[in-house]
């Protein structure tokens, strides 16, 4: 039987670069602003900007039914949704510029924002 | 017929031709392990969204070990298309999602079985496949859906969970590798 270790030099190596990769994506595009509002796109298509600010509850017709959002003190949460495995709801609150929900099988994305004609945009997008 | 398995279909490195029957048979086999384990991890509730353990992506491992490039190539492509007939997403953006991550993925993990060769073990290869796999999906999120890259700010946990099911599944692999009787290699 073989007994030579699994692993090779090389492998540590390409973990190491990977790692600090993820973690340099992370560092560099983490969120600290609190959001102004939250932009809700439809298959790409921008259908409603909800205020943060105006605490309520939202239906948006998505390609596969209607998914129901709420915004609250805690920021924005999808609460329901026709998709298979909710993970847009797992997803939780967000709140801060730049962070988004996204339901692909609903083909729905909140995206929190500064506001409306924010110059981030500008820069990042 | 006086055909002999080892002058047939293999040539002088014992490596399976391509066109031969054993070598689709060896595809059609890990394609249907695939498949299964692909079903399976859909039963288990994911933790995190995104963050799935990948033990589909093994299959293609594992043939890209015991076959070569072009088996773990098609086990990768053929996986994808059956899911999709099964699940009837065809037609969904998250057919588009499974598919250029599974392509890319295998072709990353080719790339690096090809270049680095024994010097590689499956861990590492599979750490970086699941690594562009999950790129590949946000970047694929980002151009269809959300056509920005605000997205990436919940990249860094997803790429690091990535990487930490790499590993187990890598570790698996390699374990399937050195386990595997004689008569289901190349």
């Amino acid at each position: 039987m073989n007994r030579k270790p699994v692993t090779k030099p090389l492998d540590f190596l390409l973990i190491a670069i990977l790692v600090i990769a993820s973690v340099a994506i992370m560092v560099t595009s983490t969120a600290t602003e609190p959001g102004a509002q939250a932009v809700v796109y439809v298959g790409g298509e921008k259908t409603m900007i909800v205020p943060l600010d105006v605490y309520a509850r939202y239906e948006v017709e998505g390609k596969k039914g209607l998914c129901t959002f709420i915004v609250d003190e805690y920021g924005i949460c999808m609460i329901q949704s026709p998709c298979p495995h909710h993970f847009c709801i797992q997803q939780g609150y967000i709140n801060m510029s730049g962070q988004s929900i996204v339901c692909v099988p609903n083909e729905i994305t909140i995206r929190v924002i500064h506001s409306e004609n924010s110059s981030i945009d500008g820069i990042t997008g | 017929m006086k055909e002999t398995r080892t002058t047939s279909d293999t040539d002088s490195r014992g490596t399976i031709s391509v066109k031969s029957s054993r070598w689709w048979s060896r595809v059609a086999l890990w394609t249907a392990s695939g498949v299964a384990l692909a079903g399976m991890e859909h039963l288990i509730p994911s933790p995190v969204p995104w963050v799935k353990l990948g033990l589909a992506n093994s299959a293609a491992l594992v043939a890209l070990y015991t076959i070569g490039i072009p088996a773990a190539i098609s086990v990768n492509l053929l996986r994808v298309i059956v899911i999709s007939l099964l699940f009837q997403t065809y037609t969904s953006p998250a057919f588009l999602l499974s598919f250029s991550g599974a392509i890319i993925s295998v072709c990353v993990m080719s790339v690096l079985f090809a270049v680095f060769g024994n010097r590689i073990s499956p861990i590492g290869v599979s750490v970086v496949g699941a690594w562009s796999h999950m790129v590949v999906q946000f970047i694929v999120v980002s151009v269809v859906l959300v056509h920005d890259n605000s997205l990436f700010v919940m990249a860094g946990p997803s790429l690091l969970a990535a990487i930490a099911s790499g590993i187990v599944i890598g570790w698996l692999c390699s374990m399937i590798i050195r386990r595997l009787p004689g008569t289901l290699l190349a």
